[in-house]
């Protein structure tokens, strides 16, 4: 219950924050992508998740993302069920969220088009665990009326209290690669 | 007697072998399969988890749900198309998520239309999202 307000709590203050702020401010997107990546000698495995939430205010440079984990695509049924049953638990936390605010946002010429880099730094959250994240290798590209969000952080998955079994963990990195890309749109 | 039980037991470790490595290798669906559990109106889906996220889940979350509703939204692209329906309530909808594999089915699907929609639930952000999904005759 606890649980479930808590990140409810969340997209709700990213929805009062969009209900609230001057028009212009906002973008969002319902349909951003998030890949990971896990590699090691032994196997490499990838999946994608085209719902991410994102709700950008670029007043003030806060960022609000909401992820579920069933969403995520898995080429490998097998895999696909292990992810969600063994590692995240996903009936229990359905939901990853991050949380921050980009830390350069001075440098982003929101009224140019073009590619800014970005850095955010913030709060993730899954699995039940709240940790600290730095984003450094992000860009904001501006183009037209949109806003296009990228970025790339690893996550180990040891400090989410997500326990790889002995028998896979040779084929489980120990550091996992995400990758974030979307478009937002006004509000 | 002897040979035959060894050919037998062979034989079943062989069928053992050949089941795991069918199911180690069996791809992830990419359209939700299996029979509907639960039909319901977009209202009705997104009312349930404003009432209490936490049921809702209890009670959808990895369910085959056929909705049917009025689009808002279409975006398609090389990874898939996203269809947006709309509810009674304006902050929120229903989120569908299809692969690219069927693509040109939606092709022509376009703001207005009502249409219905199976999808596994996955969960609620800004919308109830359904992944996997597929449309069905209208």
């Amino acid at each position: 219950m606890k649980r479930g307000t808590r990140t409810f709590a969340v997209i709700l203050s990213g929805l009062l924050a969009m209900a609230f702020a001057p028009q212009g401010d906002i973008y969002f997107t319902r349909d951003g992508h998030v890949s990971f990546y896990s590699k090691t000698d032994l196997e490499d495995i990838k999946a994608d998740n085209n719902q991410a939430a994102v709700i950008f205010n670029k007043a003030t440079g806060v960022v609000d993302v909401g992820i579920l984990i069933n969403a995520f695509q898995f080429k490998l049924a097998k895999m696909q069920e292990h992810f969600n049953e063994t590692y995240m638990e996903s009936t229990k936390y359905p939901k990853a969220t991050f949380k921050g605010t980009l830390s350069n946002l001075a440098e982003i010429k929101f009224a140019t088009p073009g590619v800014y880099p970005a850095k955010a730094s913030g709060t993730l959250t899954m699995h039940g665990v709240s940790k600290p994240v730095t984003i450094t290798e992000g860009t904001i590209e501006v183009k037209g009326n949109q806003l296009l969000m990228k970025g790339v952080f690893n996550v180990n998955p040891a400090d989410y209290n997500i326990a790889i079994p002995a028998a896979v963990k040779d084929k489980i990195a120990k550091s996992i690669r995400i990758q974030v890309d979307c478009t937002l749109n006004p509000k | 007697m002897k040979k035959r039980l060894l050919l037998i037991v062979a034989l079943l470790l062989l069928a053992a072998l050949g089941y795991g490595i069918y199911l180690f290798t069996l791809k992830a669906p990419v359209v939700a399969q299996g029979e509907t559990d639960f039909r319901m109106s977009t209202d009705q889906l997104v009312a349930l988890y404003e009432q209490n996220e936490d049921s809702a889940n209890r009670k959808l979350l990895n369910q085959i749900i056929e909705v049917r509703g009025a689009v808002t939204t279409v975006g398609q692209d090389s990874t898939g198309t996203s269809i947006q329906l709309s509810s009674s309530n304006p902050m929120s909808g229903v989120n569908c998520r299809f692969d690219a594999s069927i693509n040109e089915k939606l092709r022509r699907i376009k703001t207005g239309d009502t249409i219905s929609v199976k999808g596994k639930c996955t969960g609620f952000l800004i919308d109830v999202n359904l992944s996997n999904c597929d449309i069905l005759g209208n």
